[in-house]
């Protein structure tokens, strides 16, 4: 059974003019990471924070454990089963207040042992319990970013949404903080929505991968299988340009033009305008077709 | 070589180090990558370069560029046609309310007495040049009208403006998804050979080295740790931060290295990895390692890890 259920989601902008999300299709199952994978202006970030019910999706719904998700804002979203943590931790946590006294913020009220109960947060992410009676300011960016972690845990939350969470890390914190996540999946069986625009850091964590392109999913499937055999030219462009370790590889390959406009998306399919395949009846919208593997391309 | 630096130190009054022992050198149409964590001393080698260090700032050690020793006053008279720059973000580089067209012609018009037509004509071709779709429409335009591609292109066209012999390119792609960097590593080669440019390529990720840099320094807390050919450094790492670094990267290693990066000032005495290396031993804590020969040009900073195999 799934525990997180995106169905023919879309997320307007500026009143309908800019459609950033269109008909989007994902399950989170408990104890999976699923991947979701494509550059900026794609529609990531608003799945996600759709994803997480921190607003309401123009078409389609979002439903957790089989009931409708209520998009709640900011306020009482805490006490949601669905938690999400952002990519710049500095942000995202408050300056002035302790790491404890946020922790606690997630703690459901009810609970007996409220701060023995945020303290095992920190253990689990990795951190000492003096690290509650500190300011974020006292913590590099990656320990931050585990602080950001156990706040979402606090909740006890089956779900969790991580938008670029490694981004704006150093590579050896990147490394800790992707650790990190992996273990709490396999603990605690949680399930995972991994946003990111790096192909190799999802390949290396996601058990299923979707790749994102101008507000519709390309292509979807088992990681291994999407990375050793993608279909989508997209898909295939997006590995041939991630810089190989390998000193004779030569240079990765560019993809030529630009992403179009969300506002104004070409007729048919919507990577046509870029792709090296491109033939006539890529006039047409494919659709995202398959059992495991799917991909949304004629050929 | 183009570029010839010895022993650069840079501390700011109190004493802060901010570098602590940085050699390096570039020859003409070759790309050198620096390869580093924050707080490692790549931009700030950047900046001495350049002349842009803060105000009172001390530096120690010999910069030669060009067949001469640059002192304060003539690191700033080489900037821009002997040294120029590209920064990690284009948007921050270029001024959001003035065409392209004037921001890549007024330094020319400044600093090379070009007539308005003959800076005009210039900027075109530079532009063509960085290979920007619509040269001609690009100079009427704004910064807001391009992606971030784009936006580094014309940063980088406008760093050529005065055919510089070397380029210092900080965290280039950086900011850019990865299909657009592809360009722009390919666009950086091909100025190499074309114009026979000198770049010195700033970036936390190894593996945009790989095929791009024909030497490569690994930067950490304010040293140049390991040196030599991309390929030497990539297949056979002989520092222990180097070889953490690409395991961190490699996705079937699943190892990560303890702790976080130190800076220069936070260095502690002795080996500044020391700390968190898996190789460490009791001199590492005292002895500051040199930079030793592995074999031709391939050189570490490591008391365990030497040509001779491990001690």
């Amino acid at each position: 059974m799934s525990l997180l259920e995106v169905d023919g989601v879309s997320v307007e902008y500026a009143g309908g003019r800019v459609r950033a999300v269109d008909g989007v299709s994902l399950d989170v199952r408990p104890g999976q990471i699923v991947g979701l994978v494509g550059e900026s202006g794609c529609g990531k970030s608003s799945l996600a924070r759709v994803a997480a019910g921190l607003s309401a999706p123009a078409a389609g719904t979002v439903s957790y454990r089989g009931e409708p998700l209520r998009a709640l804002g900011w306020r009482r979203r805490e006490r949601t089963g669905v938690q999400m943590v952002f990519q710049n931790p500095y942000s995202s946590l408050n300056p002035r207040r302790t790491v404890l006294s946020q922790l606690l913020d997630g703690v459901p009220a009810g609970l007996p042992d409220r701060r023995g109960h945020a303290l095992k947060q920190l253990s689990r992410v990795g951190l000492p319990e003096a690290a509650a009676r500190r300011y974020p300011h006292q913590f590099s960016g990656g320990q931050l970013q585990r602080v950001a972690i156990a706040r979402a845990l606090a909740a006890g939350p089956e779900v969790i949404i991580a938008d670029e969470p490694v981004t704006a890390l150093d590579v050896s914190s990147q490394a800790q903080v992707v650790e990190v996540l992996a273990e709490l999946v396999r603990e605690l069986s949680v399930g995972m929505l991994f946003i990111s625009h790096d192909l190799a850091l999802v390949h290396r964590l996601a058990d299923v991968t979707a790749v994102m392109y101008l507000g519709r999913i390309v292509e979807s499937g088992p990681t291994n299988e999407l990375w050793e055999a993608p279909k989508h030219p997209y898909t295939r462009a997006l590995i041939d340009a991630i810089p190989a370790l390998e000193p004779d590889a030569g240079l990765p390959r560019a993809l030529p033009g630009e992403v179009a406009d969300p506002g104004q998306p070409p007729a048919g399919c919507r990577f046509r305008p870029r792709c090296p395949h491109a033939f006539d009846r890529c006039g047409t919208e494919p659709a995202l077709e398959g059992e495991r593997h799917r991909v949304a391309c004629f050929l | 070589m183009l570029l010839d630096v010895k022993h650069l130190r840079v501390s700011l009054p109190g004493p802060v180090p901010i570098l602590t022992d940085v050699s390096l050198d570039a020859g003409r149409g070759e790309i050198v990558g620096i390869a580093g964590e924050s707080g490692s001393g790549k931009s700030m080698t950047a900046r001495a370069l350049l002349g842009l260090l803060p105000r009172g700032a001390e530096v120690t050690g010999t910069v030669r560029f060009d067949g001469r020793v640059l002192d304060r006053r003539s690191t700033i008279e080489q900037r821009g046609h002997g040294i120029a720059m590209v920064f990690q973000d284009p948007v921050a580089a270029l001024h959001p309310m003035l065409t392209i067209g004037r921001q890549l012609t007024e330094h020319m018009r400044l600093h090379l007495r070009m007539s308005k037509k003959d800076a005009r004509r210039r900027a075109l071709g530079l532009l063509e040049q960085v290979r920007l779709p619509d040269p001609e429409r690009a100079l009427r335009g704004y910064p807001h009208q391009f992606s971030g591609g784009q936006l580094q292109r014309i940063a980088i066209a406008s760093a050529l403006a005065a055919e510089p012999k070397l380029l210092i390119a900080d965290e280039p792609t950086t900011a850019l998804d990865v299909t657009v960097q592809a360009g722009i590593l390919r666009l950086l080669d091909r100025l190499r050979t074309e114009m026979d440019l000198a770049v010195l390529f700033i970036t936390h990720d190894l593996g945009v080295l790989a095929s791009l840099a024909a030497r490569t320094c690994v930067f950490y807390a304010g040293r140049v740790v390991e040196t030599g050919r991309t390929a030497d450094v990539l297949r056979d790492p002989h520092h222990p931060y180097t070889e953490a670094l690409l395991a961190a990267r490699d996705a079937s290693s699943g190892r990560s290295m303890p702790g976080r990066p130190v800076s220069a000032a936070d260095a502690p005495a002795g080996c500044p990895f020391a700390p968190r290396c898996a190789d460490r031993r009791d001199e590492c804590d005292t002895t500051v390692p040199e930079r030793r020969s592995i074999h031709s040009g391939h050189e570490s900073a490591c008391l365990v890890r030497t040509a001779e195999g491990v001690r």
